[in-house]
């Protein structure tokens, strides 16, 4: 969106579009960009989904990937003390027993 | 095979026909070129032959598409993506936005189909090295150039090894070296058996790739046969298709009475 953006800006300046200068005249400048950047985006949604969908992205069931990110038992063992934290918290803050707790 | 039996397709929310009455067979190996005038029908009809429309887009379809002898009605489009590609002619659009290099982009689709690992790889590389993308391979795909990015979503189809490859003026970005590789490449496609619709306004690229031509008009089939044939046909530049170089300058030649002085073939191997 911001690669259209940029194209758009640049498409509008060419036109006489005055984009720079004061905070008012900027903001001036923005409406007329506003429009075709969210229609545009709107407008690809349906082939970009469509070029995914060819490509199996709906699949279900297993997925292969290239490489598998390190993963070690430390940082398994942290992420699930972490969601027993997490629990623990959301429980005890049921219970009432973290109510004097900002 | 790719066969279309009597499809009628029509938007959601549209009163009006897109493609009338479409009959259409594809056989396995075969490269078809698909032409006509802007508005007739030509991406429409791609999409209804990859079964995108009606199983993504909606609409309705009447009449029918099948697949290798099996109907395609009401298949889930992970199914159809397995038999049947399809590439768009904006390189933006085809971009999974997800991948951090080429090679990882052109990998996706493999990835997706649960391929072990050493096949993903292989696919990818014979893809990347059928479209010379080697120099790329470790580029970041948002940052190529309209051209680049074209021959990067066609090598994402290839890798899938489809049955069958549906392209919609895939070379519309490129220039006429990238042409030409995506010419080669699909011919390398089809001498593996895949069969091959390719809608497409660069008729020169039909004219070295395609053994049969079919144009469509006000979303009907109106000629289909040969390829020499069909770009000879007048009623071709009737319906606003140019035929390619090689025939204008074969009817230029006839009409100032100096055909069978100049052999098309000479000119051909001299070129």
């Amino acid at each position: 969106m911001v690669e259209r953006a940029g194209v758009i800006q640049a498409a509008q300046r060419a036109r006489g579009l005055d984009t720079e200068g004061s905070v008012r005249a900027r903001l001036r400048g923005i409406m007329p960009l506003v429009g075709p950047v969210i229609l545009s985006s709107l407008t690809e949604v349906e082939e970009r989904s469509l070029a995914l969908e060819v490509r199996a992205f709906g699949r279900p069931g297993r997925r292969h990937l290239l490489w598998r990110i390190p993963d070690s038992g430390a940082q398994l063992a942290a992420r699930a003390l972490a969601l027993l934290a997490l629990l623990a918290a959301i429980v005890l803050r049921a219970t009432g027993n973290l109510a004097g707790l900002p | 095979m790719l066969e279309l039996r009597g499809a009628t397709y029509r938007y959601p929310g549209y009163a009006r026909e897109v493609l009338v009455g479409i009959d259409l067979v594809v056989g396995d190996g075969e490269i078809v070129g698909l032409v006509g005038p802007n508005e007739a029908g030509k991406s429409t009809l791609c999409l209804v032959a990859s079964g995108l429309a009606p199983a993504s887009i909606g609409g309705k379809l009447t009449g029918i598409l099948a697949i290798d002898g099996e109907s395609m009605a009401d298949r889930p489009t992970h199914e159809l993506a397995e038999r049947v590609v399809v590439c768009f002619q904006n390189p933006n659009t085809q971009r999974s936005g997800i991948a951090a290099t080429v090679f990882e982009e052109i990998a996706l689709g493999p990835m997706n189909l649960g391929l072990p690992v050493a096949e993903i790889v292989e696919r990818t590389r014979e893809a990347i090295a059928l479209l010379r993308l080697d120099s790329i391979a470790l580029r970041d795909p948002s940052r190529l150039s309209g051209g680049q990015a074209q021959l990067v979503g066609i090598a994402s189809l290839l890798a899938m090894r489809p049955g069958h490859v549906i392209l919609d003026e895939p070379t519309a970005q490129l220039d006429p070296a990238g042409t030409r590789l995506v010419g080669e490449a699909l011919r390398a496609l089809a001498e593996r058996g895949s069969s091959l619709l390719i809608a497409e306004h660069k008729t020169g690229l039909l004219d070295a790739v395609c053994s049969r031509i079919v144009a469509i008009d006000a979303g009907r089939l109106v000629l289909d046969g040969p390829t020499r044939e069909v770009f000879a046909d007048p009623r071709l530049e009737a319906i606003g298709v140019e035929p390619p170089a090689r025939q204008r300058l074969a009817t230029a030649l006839a009409t100032a009475g100096l055909e069978g002085r100049v052999r098309l073939a000479d000119l051909e191997a001299a070129s």
